[in-house]
């Protein structure tokens, strides 16, 4: 494959790299950084990736298996500084909180970024990507069982934590609302 | 007919958060939420489809600027490789340089010096009895050679190699000296 099909036929993929690897990422300049590394990969296999059933299966993978070994050298940081994970999650929850001025989907973001690794890969693959079962369980190596398990119950999960955001912002509206009275 | 409509919205609803809906049905829970107005107790199904939909618009900022880094990168990887390869070569070429230094000033000392050396000293010299010289000369020499060759025998070590053999290119320019003389 040369510089202009690999430019027409992988490069166009990157939305889709970017968006998986920012789900699980969960930040826009390191989801970049490994975007941009994958694509280095990816050329550097250029010559075999014809002999691939699907280019964009393989650069899912790839994206995948890369963002999901930052993570693990993330967390080996993390329990050298565990003070400062805790200061984090504690901005966090901060965060709810303040999002009233924010747009919905912004929160419904915040719900799926609690979900565990496996079930934010489903649910983005899947929900977002709109990919079969087949191919998720190619790329995920999970059987469709294990992947409509966990789809059922990230799936219930962000609606479980709507509700409850919803009910919140209505007592807090409503004690508002008392005092004002 | 809207109602039955709805009616099959909530039983897709139920299929969709067990894991059970098809992508079909998942793009017509969609299309449902992306259009009509949803009923107040559909509300957090709707903020859901509405979420991920809005997802699924997120492109990467600056796309081509990405791919302009992207190639920058390549470029940048590429002059590395480069670059590591030119090393390379110019090891192999400093040794092969220190390789020949060694070898040219070996053949140096050993046959021009050694040549000059000693093409002076016989070529100089005019004896006024050349058979009394010669049986001196030939005296001499057996001398030097039997003392040098009990030299040599000593010299066998490696870090005296170079050494030995300049003493034997001396020996074998007395042998050619004794030729000379005895012509």
């Amino acid at each position: 494959m040369d510089t202009a099909r690999f430019k027409k036929e992988v490069l166009p993929l990157k939305d889709k790299l970017y968006r998986f690897s920012l789900r699980l990422l969960e930040d826009q300049d390191e989801a970049l950084d490994a975007i941009q590394e994958v694509f280095i990969r990816l050329w550097n296999i250029r010559e075999k990736l014809d002999g691939y059933n699907s280019i964009e299966a393989l650069s899912v993978t790839v994206t995948k298996n890369h963002c999901l070994d930052r993570l693990k050298a993330r967390r080996t940081v993390s329990i050298e500084e565990n003070s400062y994970t805790v200061g984090l999650t504690d901005a966090g929850s901060d965060l709810v909180k303040d999002t009233e001025t924010k747009e919905k989907a912004a929160i419904v973001r915040q719900f799926i970024e609690q979900l565990p690794e496996q079930q934010k890969m489903i649910i983005q693959m899947r929900d977002v990507e709109g990919y079969e079962f087949e191919e998720m369980e190619k790329i995920l190596e999970m059987s469709v069982n294990t992947i409509r398990v966990n789809l059922s119950r990230a799936r219930k999960k962000i609606k479980e934590q709507y509700i409850k955001y919803e009910n919140e912002e209505l007592r807090e509206n409503q004690g508002f609302a008392g005092k004002i009275l | 007919m809207k109602t039955k409509n709805l009616e099959k919205i909530r039983v897709l609803l139920e299929k969709f958060y067990e894991g059970e809906t098809d992508r079909n049905e998942e793009e017509l829970l969609k299309s449902f939420f992306l259009s009509a107005n949803a009923p107040a107790d559909m509300e957090s199904d709707r903020q859901l489809f509405l979420a991920l939909h809005e997802e699924s618009s997120l492109e990467v900022p600056d796309g081509e600027g990405f791919e302009e880094l992207f190639f920058d990168a390549l470029e940048d990887i590429e002059k590395k490789e480069q670059k590591s390869a030119r090393t390379i070569y110019l090891r192999f070429a400093a040794i092969a340089a220190s390789f020949l230094l060694i070898a040219g000033s070996y053949f140096l000392i050993v046959h021009e010096y050694g040549i000059e050396k000693n093409g002076l000293s016989y070529q100089e010299y005019s004896p006024e009895d050349p058979e009394k010289a010669y049986k001196e000369a030939k005296n001499a020499l057996l001398l030097v050679s039997s003392v040098m060759n009990k030299g040599t025998e000593e010299l066998q070590t490696l870090s005296k190699f170079e050494e030995a053999r300049n003493e034997m290119a001396k020996i074998s320019k007395f042998h050619d000296a004794v030729v000379m003389i005895g012509k």
